[in-house]
């Protein structure tokens, strides 16, 4: 990560954070144009004083992310994020090019989100038994706080106990698919789905991949949920993520809470690897 | 003796810079026909697929040899690690088969690819194309004059040489 890290970040910001940083504790570094950089060691943000992120910086590093090849990455930037090796995911913001009526990519870019992701192997007697006894699985908690990182360890663990588990990775974020080359092992028996819309993949991918399980990240309105709901019907299993920070607000919600009439266990996290509380919505609660 | 060994030498001096000088055209326009090949990869790489600039390089390099395929291995191998500044995309585009005119209609293109949304690119694609045909019409058109002249011009001034010095 480091590597990838070094050719990604201009080296004279590079070498600030190299010195200042714990690489195996990094999550995020943030250039914004003309702002000093900051970064997070597990979560914690930090700043670098009197290191300022210019334009050329901002530039370079979105140059690096894309390969020198910006041309290909014209919906990502519309949708706002890139991909870059490794599953590091890029947040981008800049001001909006709209055609035909639809935002058709960025330009003038003055922020970046390097998001840098884990594997973390979770030793918690909690998620054990959620793999064990496994059923619908909902995730929630606040970004940041390590949903997707306990999604791709559930997902490893569970194709590792020869599950056919389907990842529908519409943003490259899950399997870090950059060019073809998975750079996150996500077990033997993982289907990967890269940059196919989830309303889609969820009707194609269902019939012709024939999964035991489907993994989504960040599920999003209610046409997810439709999708969510007939593949249930259909005797798929579903594990999932999604942003609240309490199963109340996610009760409270006229669209999330349909979830939980399917779904058995939702899984609360307060910090990486470090999970609140498990419900299983059949009445036991761990 | 002397004198015949010594025009025989200069003959054969002016005759090979002749054959030199043709040799430089030809290259010339092999050196921008390649680079009209290498746009159409381009042309088919990005519109098809939306392949990235390193695969479409690495595919179009896999396919032949010569002064346009040295320089664009060397713009790839930059344009995979980093991301190439003004200067280093000049040097690698420093041929001696380019007029000033060509050195600065590729070192702007190939500092530019890559840097644009689809539609901007493709534009920059078409004007790069018809400046490009324009250039290899005109370095066509010198080979055949100029470039198939010099020989025939360097053996003649050779055989002149050698006559006036008998």
């Amino acid at each position: 990560m480091e590597m990838l890290l070094s050719k990604l970040i201009p080296i004279s910001l590079f070498n600030e954070l190299y010195r200042k940083v714990d690489f195996n504790l990094l999550t995020e570094v943030r250039m914004r144009l003309e702002k000093p950089l900051y970064y997070a060691e597990a979560g914690k943000y930090k700043r670098i004083d009197g290191l300022i992120v210019s334009k050329d910086d901002l530039l370079y590093t979105l140059g690096v992310a894309t390969k020198t090849s910006l041309y290909a990455y014209d919906d990502y930037l519309a949708e706002g994020f890139i991909t870059y090796d490794g599953g590091i995911r890029i947040g981008i913001t800049g001001e909006g090019v709209i055609k035909n009526g639809r935002l058709s990519t960025l330009k003038n870019i003055t922020s970046l989100c390097i998001r840098i992701p884990r594997y973390v192997k979770i030793h918690n007697e909690k998620v054990d038994c959620l793999i064990n006894k496994f059923d619908n699985t909902l995730i929630i908690s606040k970004p940041g706080y390590g949903k997707t990182t306990l999604l791709r360890y559930m997902i490893k663990s569970l194709s590792d106990r020869e599950y056919n588990t389907l990842v529908l990775d519409e943003r490259g974020e899950l399997s870090g698919v950059v060019d073809g080359k998975l750079s996150i092992d996500l077990g033997s028996c993982t289907d990967v789905v890269v940059g196919v819309p989830k309303i889609t993949a969820y009707a194609s991918q269902v019939r012709s991949m024939r999964p035991d399980v489907i993994a989504t990240d960040e599920i999003f309105g209610e046409k997810e949920i439709e999708c969510i709901l007939d593949c249930i019907r259909c005797g798929v299993k579903v594990i999932a993520t999604l942003h609240s920070d309490e199963i109340s607000k996610v009760k409270k919600s006229p669209i999330y809470s349909r979830l939980l009439s399917d779904f058995r266990y939702v899984v609360s996290i307060i910090g990486i690897g470090n999970i609140d509380r498990v419900v299983d919505l059949r009445g036991n609660y761990a | 003796m002397l004198k015949f060994a010594i025009s025989g030498v200069l003959c054969f001096i002016s005759a090979y810079l002749g054959i030199a000088g043709k040799n430089y055209y030809d290259k010339r326009c092999k050196y921008l026909r390649d680079f009209d090949d290498f746009l159409s990869s381009l042309r088919d790489g990005i519109s098809y697929a939306k392949d990235k600039l390193p695969q479409i390089g690495r595919k179009f390099l896999s396919g032949g040899k010569g002064a346009f395929y040295n320089n664009l291995e060397e713009y790839i191998c930059l344009a995979e690690s980093c991301n190439p500044t003004q200067e280093q995309v000049n040097k690698c585009f420093d041929s001696k088969y380019l007029s000033k005119f060509d050195k600065v209609m590729l070192k702007d293109f190939f500092f530019q690819l890559g840097r644009y949304d689809y539609d901007t690119q493709i534009s920059r694609l078409d004007l790069t194309e018809s400046q490009l045909k324009k250039t290899l019409e005109k370095a066509e058109k010198e080979r055949k004059t100029t470039g198939n002249l010099l020989p025939k011009l360097g053996l003649v001034l050779g055989i002149a040489i050698m006559i006036i010095l008998a």
